[in-house]
């Protein structure tokens, strides 16, 4: 086994010994998000090194590993190589600015329109026309394939739908839908 | 989309050239005072605004610069980048979750000019590639169009694998064209409308005999004495009994006849569904599953030979027999018949309610059935895995919930069955009483005879059961055209790699072979193969090294057309694979899989899988360059041995010896190896390796090489990274390079063989 690669550091903020096959634990004191002009994000993590020097990052890549269970918590940074760099459970403790960066990664990362009214939906001969309003505007789309385009989270009643071009949506509580949304997508559910 | 579409397609600039808004025009006019007016050689419309959320922006390029453009709400149009192309030293797509982003690369940072959703990352994929070779001052490259999957007639957007739309179908057409296939047996069908016609008439004469019985024998409306009643009485019950006996012939002639048309009609479906099913391609089996596939030769067949057999003849015979019953009574007495009928429109209604009602839970219950279906399907072929884990009772669990569910819905479509039934029943009788009634009194008040009413009520009990069966009309009605729909949407649909219409014929391919820029993207988000470029020689062995998820399967994918490419393409000799006969292809292809698939039948069968008409000679000689005659002559059964599901059990290395075999036998010449990670001792692994060595001699040679030792046989290795070829030379070119990935993997391998010999 290989122990003395670039890549093979000290925790931070964590115990016990690690190589590169560990999974890093980032404490969110010692790390620290900025950017340089444009829109890549550069991370330093503090006393990274073996000598205890910082180590720093172009380019990061940063990536929620539970996108749908868990999306506040578990983030994942990764360099311009793909290259794991490590995870922070909970942003928690970043500094204002690293906290605004990472929002601002997540928010671009990840598009999907929070369905909040359905404003109107027919079936046309099973493809279901929709016209909603999403936390992101207002969109209209076709679902076709019901049974495959409606996926409900095991255990929870939020539901996540997916138009005839890919897009997603979410619906975070299906039973607050109207009657008549319910009824056409309910027996897919 | 079709190779001649593609071909007439145009190069870049036209299909990225999106009328600009008048605003958005003005406002780079001004902007571009200063570099004159040249064309735009890009102006594309993306659906994310500035402010992240659904909205419209312009990427717009000329040959000196590219600027994002968006409009404000008072009809004019901001500029939100600016970037000179000088400035630039890439540009590339970034994949977001549910869309992505156009990135250019300046300096060691990145600007993000522009977002998109899912839908457009195949177009901004073909901008960045646009505006990096006007950075670099390269040639433009090739453009194509992204398939609009839309219905050609009303513009609604078609299933996934589908090009059926279902609004432009109607279930008359469905039926038109069920019946279609009855067609060919004209006569057949002649014959059994004939029949029916002479059943139901048949159906109607012990009614009119009834009136006649009552009227002139029983109760005589004239006075006669009893021994001409009792004649009268004998002929019409002889009479009765024949037509019983006429009526019983004909039912029994017409319902084998329609048993013999509607069972061959299935038959011609199910095997042209199958038929269709083994020319699609693999696109449309990764993302379904076999049980439901399945479901659609076995149960949707079914479906449609039942309601040919049973739904069609009460359709048909039910709707004469009531008009039948109809014509009699409205001409005996057309106001006590209108009486009688008014409970029918109410019937009707309730029924077409009741239906609508059950129509849905009646689709969830098949979805639930064919899920099971599915469900079990995956956890006896993972067996091994269940037990090798101990999860049994999880498995069980699982079962037992969607069981229960399935359970839960049946019963809750019986019991409304069950209770709608019998509601409907008493509705339907209700017209008795009225003829109990207002019939009775009329035969009090001497205006019509006893003998009518007698015939009033016969009918209307011939009436009822009809009736009853027609409510269910709507169900085998409907329930048999969704699973037509459904059966001829697996015939309608066109196969993604099919022939071209000016296919090339290819006797025999010398074993050239070229990429070309190929890309290529199992669904559209996320590409795994990225402007790969290759050529191999005839007779040439390419090694084929990555990580796993590197892309190496995609290659061999690729190779055998099983897909197509999403850009570029592969020549084969020279020529377009696209336009290469299939079937030519194929032939002279061969694969060998890491796991090979041995269908039940003999070892001979299985080694003759790709030739059937080989010569025992010929299967043995193949066997035996194999390395496979040896242990199959051990067999008791020899080349007789049964092998598969129920078969003899054969160890890893024997079952590859065997594919290796049938690869030989069927002499591809261009070969692909899909070695085995197995491991297997060393005598096996020489002799795997001497079969391998003999096979691909004189043939064009892919091999995903895990052995050291068959990348030696290779003459050049290629790694593929990330989807791209990062590396291509001889074993020892790439063993001098510091650094290369390939370098990196030999030693990663060395290191556990190290450990490996340690530990034993």
């Amino acid at each position: 086994m290989p122990t003395d690669t670039e890549n093979t550091v000290n925790p931070v903020g964590t115990s016990g010994p690690a190589h590169e096959q560990d999974l890093l634990l980032l404490d969110a004191k010692k790390m620290r998000l900025f950017r340089t002009g444009g829109s890549a994000v550069r991370m330093t993590i503090e006393g990274l090194d073996a000598l205890g020097a910082d180590r720093s990052y172009v380019r990061v890549q940063i990536a929620r590993a539970f996108p749908l269970s868990q999306p506040d918590r578990y983030t994942g940074f990764r360099d311009a190589q793909d290259k794991d760099i490590g995870l922070l459970i909970a942003p928690d403790g970043l500094d204002p600015e690293s906290r605004r960066i990472l929002d601002e990664e997540m928010e671009r990362r990840y598009f999907l329109p929070v369905i909040l009214r359905v404003n109107q939906i027919k079936d046309e001969f099973g493809a279901i026309f929709f016209n909603v309003d999403t936390d992101k505007g207002p969109r209209t789309f076709y679902l076709r394939q019901l049974r495959e385009s409606v996926y409900r989270l095991p255990g929870t009643d939020r539901v996540l739908i997916t138009d005839t071009d890919g897009n997603r949506y979410d619906i975070p509580d299906v039973t607050r839908l109207d009657a008549r949304t319910l009824t056409l997508i309910g027996h897919a559910l | 989309m079709s190779i001649t579409e593609q071909e007439q397609q145009q190069s870049a600039p036209s299909l990225l050239a999106d009328a600009l808004p008048v605003s958005v025009e003005t406002a780079l006019r001004e902007r571009r005072n200063g570099t004159g007016d040249q064309p735009l050689v890009v102006s594309v419309k993306t659906d994310i605004g500035a402010d992240g959320k659904i909205g419209e922006r312009w990427v717009v390029a000329d040959t000196h610069a590219v600027r994002v453009l968006s409009q404000n709400g008072d009809g004019r149009a901001r500029i939100d980048a600016d970037l000179p192309l000088a400035d630039v030293i890439d540009f590339r797509t970034e994949n977001l979750v549910g869309g992505g982003a156009l990135l250019a690369q300046r300096g060691t940072d990145v600007v993000e000019l522009a977002r998109f959703t899912t839908p457009l990352v195949g177009r901004m994929g073909s901008v960045a590639r646009t505006l990096s070779a006007l950075a670099k001052g390269e040639e433009l490259p090739e453009v194509h169009d992204e398939e609009v999957r839309k219905c050609p007639k009303c513009g609604r957007p078609l299933g996934k694998n589908s090009n059926v739309c279902r609004a432009c179908i109607d279930k008359k057409a469905t039926l038109a064209r069920l019946f279609a296939y009855a067609r060919e047996f004209k006569v057949q069908a002649v014959v059994l409308t004939l029949l029916m016609f002479g059943a139901i008439a048949m159906d109607l004469v012990p009614g009119i005999i009834i009136k006649r019985m009552t009227d002139d024998a029983l109760v005589p409306q004239v006075a006669v004495a009893p021994n001409i009643a009792l004649g009268r009485l004998g002929v019409l019950v002889g009479l009765l009994i024949l037509a019983r006996v006429v009526a019983m012939g004909l039912t029994i002639v017409r319902g084998r006849l329609s048993a013999y048309l509607s069972a061959i009609i299935t038959y011609r479906l199910r095997t042209q569904v199958f038929d269709r099913l083994q020319e699609l391609s693999l696109s449309y089996y990764d993302k379904r599953q076999t049980g439901a596939i399945m479901t659609r030769v076995t149960q949707d067949v079914n479906e449609l030979n039942n309601f040919l057999v049973d739904g069609l003849q009460l359709l048909v015979v039910h709707g004469l027999t009531i008009l039948g019953i109809l014509i009699v009574l409205m001409l005996n007495d057309w106001k006590l018949t209108l009486l009688v009928l008014l409970p029918i429109p109410l019937v009707v209604w309730a029924t077409r309610t009741t239906w609508r009602f059950l129509r849905r839970r009646m689709e969830r219950l098949w979805h639930l059935r064919s899920a099971l279906a599915a469900g079990l399907n995956a956890t006896l072929s993972g067996t091994r895995v269940v037990k090798a884990f101990a999860q049994e009772e999880r498995e069980i669990n699982r079962f037992q919930r969607r069981a229960t569910e399935l359970y839960q819905v049946n019963l809750s479509v019986e019991n409304q069955w069950a209770t709608i039934f019998p509601m409907l029943g008493l509705l339907m009788t209700s017209g008795s009483f009225i003829v109990w009634y207002l019939g009775g009194r009329q035969v009090i008040l001497q205006e019509i005879s006893l003998g009518t009413v007698q015939m009033f009520l016969f009918f209307l009990g011939q009436l009822y059961g009809p009736l009853q069966a027609m409510t269910r009309i709507a169900d085998w009605l409907s329930r048999a055209t969704t699973s037509a729909e459904r059966v001829f949407e697996v015939l309608d649909t066109e196969p993604d790699v099919a022939d071209a219409p000016d296919a090339v014929k290819m006797p025999r391919i010398e074993g050239s072979l070229k990429f070309e820029n190929v890309s290529f993207a199992y669904d559209k988000s996320r590409r795994v193969l990225e402007n790969v470029d290759l050529e191999v020689k005839p007779g040439e062995m390419i090694g084929l090294v990555g990580h796993s998820g590197a892309g190496k399967t995609t290659i061999i994918n690729l190779l055998s057309r099983f897909y197509d490419p999403v850009e570029g393409r592969i020549l084969i000799d020279g020529v377009d694979m696209r336009k290469v006969s299939l079937n030519d292809l194929r032939r002279q292809l061969g694969i060998v899989l890491q796991e090979p698939f041995l269908f039940p039948g003999t070892i001979t069968e299985n080694i003759a899988y790709g030739k059937p008409g080989a010569t025992p000679e010929e299967v043995m000689r193949a066997a035996k360059a194999a390395n496979a005659h040896d242990f199959i002559m051990r067999f008791p059964d020899g080349y007789d041995t049964q092998v598969g599901e129920r078969g003899a059990r054969l160890s890893g290395g024997e079952r590859q010896r065997i594919s290796i075999a049938r690869a030989i036998l069927h002499d591809p010449r261009i070969l692909i190896l899909d070695e085995a990670t197995a491991s297997v001792d060393t005598e096996t692994e020489k002799q795997i390796q001497e079969a391998i060595s003999r096979l691909i001699t004189g043939r064009t040679t892919f091999a995903i090489a895990h052995r050291l030792s068959t990348l030696r046989n290779a003459d050049r290795l290629v790694v593929i990274d990330k989807g791209r070829v990062a590396e291509i030379g001889t074993h020892d070119e790439l063993m001098n390079k510091e650094d290369g990935i390939f370098r990196k993997l030999v030693d990663m391998q060395t290191e556990i063989n190290k450990m490996r010999i340690l530990e034993e």
